[in-house]
């Protein structure tokens, strides 16, 4: 870990990977695209909606995954005081909370036909409803202060609180019997989905995590061009 | 799309305005930014430049 | 260390005391805000006694939401919330003792209009020592997640708006179990499993949220 302490070493190495991320990004994307749209078959179940899945599913593990980078990188900065890790978690916030927003409206979309409602007040849900709240709750807190630090801060302490909520969503499927079918991936040996269904899914999937990094790339350098400019400003005013 | 293509193409397209935005929104923050330092180091380069001919 | 807590706990409801209406207007606040439900809804008695305990919980969590700046924000503007930090008394403990006091001046208060309320909102009889135990193991839970809430945007631009949108989330299990419970009361299904889960939040928050606001308040002085 170590290694990556210092920023600028850190950054001469994302800038590095950049291209290619942003590269495969594309690929896999198109990729899910043409497998989803295309070559998979409809659901004998659900019909053709079941397309709608291979954004949803996907928006919905990045929803939670990128809340646990938050709340990790959070940690990390609350114990060892890591400036680069509090800007991790302020760059994730955005792109997290706009995959849980893609997940809310494409399960809105998928229940109308399926379930006859664009919304139910079950579990899974509200808890993801709810995980949406925590992001926007975090975005607020780290920009309500004039000091950038004590924001990050503040915001560490809130994203490790909202860590309660991501067990859960997880397993709120598990708990009460709800309308929300529980995951079809769990099991690795033997998946309860068919591979042409499978491959679209973990493409997109893929796909929707380099599209994370591509953009955290972009905004831990947007973040560290700002702090620059902090600075400079700080120096003009002092003479 | 067996009829239910107003769900499935809304819902792929509203995902793509979602992503597309977001990068949007980094790249025009972060071309903001990156002028505003260069102007900033200008006017300091200046500034140190009027310090030193005076 | 339990004589400067009990000193602290003291000095905090004198001070509500003194500053005098405070707890009286947590109160109006509750009172007034459901009884502008049946006039909103209509006054059906059924329908009443249908939504009653969840009106009355959200009400309850909305009165302790606004009463949550009082818990910290004086001390952190005359400067008496650094000598807290500094004092040898860990602030976890200055934290509870606070909280403690906020519970005392706005918790119970609650808990004691709450009945009247349930007459007002026609719930059937049945529910409504269930209400009160309820409430009496999830306001103190309001209580401490507030305190998280109060102690992380002291000192932010919008304070008072910020805190609801960080706080009222982490409000919503209170809710669904606080109200699961009062129903399952009234319509015989049984109340001990939603009154354990609310036992668990406490039990779980005590610990948790009395860290995350010493944190909070930690760093609220750099």
């Amino acid at each position: 870990m170590q290694r990556f302490a210092n920023p600028t070493r850190f950054m001469r190495m994302a800038n590095a990977v950049l291209p290619w991320c942003a590269a495969l990004t594309v690929v896999l994307i198109a990729a899910g695209l043409y497998l989803g749209l295309v070559r998979s078959p409809a659901d004998y179940q659900q019909g053709e909606t079941v397309r709608i899945m291979y954004v949803h599913v996907p928006s919905a593990w990045m929803a939670l995954f990128i809340y646990a980078s938050i709340a990790m990188a959070s940690a990390t900065a609350l114990i060892w005081k890591h400036p680069l890790a509090d800007l991790i978690a302020r760059a994730s916030a955005p792109v997290g909370a706009g995959f849980t927003l893609i997940c809310l409206i494409t399960g809105s979309l998928w229940g109308k036909p399926m379930w006859g409602t664009w919304w139910v007040w079950d579990a899974r849900l509200t808890s993801v409803l709810i995980l949406f709240f925590l992001y926007l709750g975090y975005i607020a807190l780290n920009n309500a202060f004039d000091d950038p630090t004590r924001g990050a801060r503040a915001a560490a302490v809130l994203a490790l609180v909202g860590a309660v909520n991501l067990p859960i969503i997880k397993f709120s499927v598990d708990w009460w019997n709800t309308l929300h079918q529980p995951a079809s991936l769990t099991r690795l040996d033997a998946p309860a989905i068919h591979s042409s269904m499978l491959w679209p899914l973990l493409a997109m999937a893929v796909g929707f995590t380099l599209f994370y990094v591509t953009v955290l790339i972009f905004r831990l350098r947007s973040e560290i061009v700002a702090a620059k400019i902090r600075n400079l400003r700080l120096v003009q005013i002092g003479g | 799309m067996g009829g239910y293509g107003a769900f499935i193409w809304p819902s792929y397209l509203i995902a793509a305005a979602v992503l597309i935005g977001l990068l949007a929104q980094t790249l025009v923050t972060l071309w903001r930014r990156e002028r505003t330092l260069a102007a900033l180091r200008a006017t300091i380069a200046d500034s140190d430049a009027e310090k030193d001919a005076s | 260390m339990t004589a400067a807590l009990r000193q602290l706990v003291l000095r905090d409801l004198r001070l509500a005391l003194r500053q005098g209406a405070d707890a009286v207007m947590v109160v109006m606040f509750f009172v007034i805000t459901v009884s502008l439900f049946p006039l909103g809804i209509g006054p059906e008695l059924n329908v009443l006694a249908r939504i009653s305990a969840g009106v009355i919980w959200v009400t309850a969590l909305l009165a302790t939401m606004l009463s949550l700046d009082r818990i910290f924000q004086h001390d952190y503007e005359d400067g008496s919330l650094e000598l807290m930090i500094l004092a040898p008394v860990p602030l976890e403990a200055v934290v509870l003792a606070k909280v403690a006091a906020h519970w005392l001046v706005t918790g119970l208060p609650l808990i004691v209009a709450a009945p009247l309320l349930a007459v007002l909102m026609n719930m059937p009889a049945e529910g409504f020592a269930t209400l009160l135990v309820a409430m009496l193991l999830g306001t103190p839970t309001s209580s401490l997640i507030g305190a998280v809430g109060a102690a992380l945007t002291l000192g932010a631009r919008r304070g008072g708006v910020l805190v609801s949108l960080l706080v009222l989330p982490l409000y919503v299990p209170l809710l669904i179990f606080g109200v699961a419970a009062v129903d399952g009361a009234i319509t015989g299904l049984g109340v001990r499993p939603h009154l354990l889960i609310l036992g668990a939040m406490l039990a779980a928050a005590l610990p948790l949220a009395t860290w995350a606001a010493a944190a909070a308040l930690r760093q609220s002085q750099t």
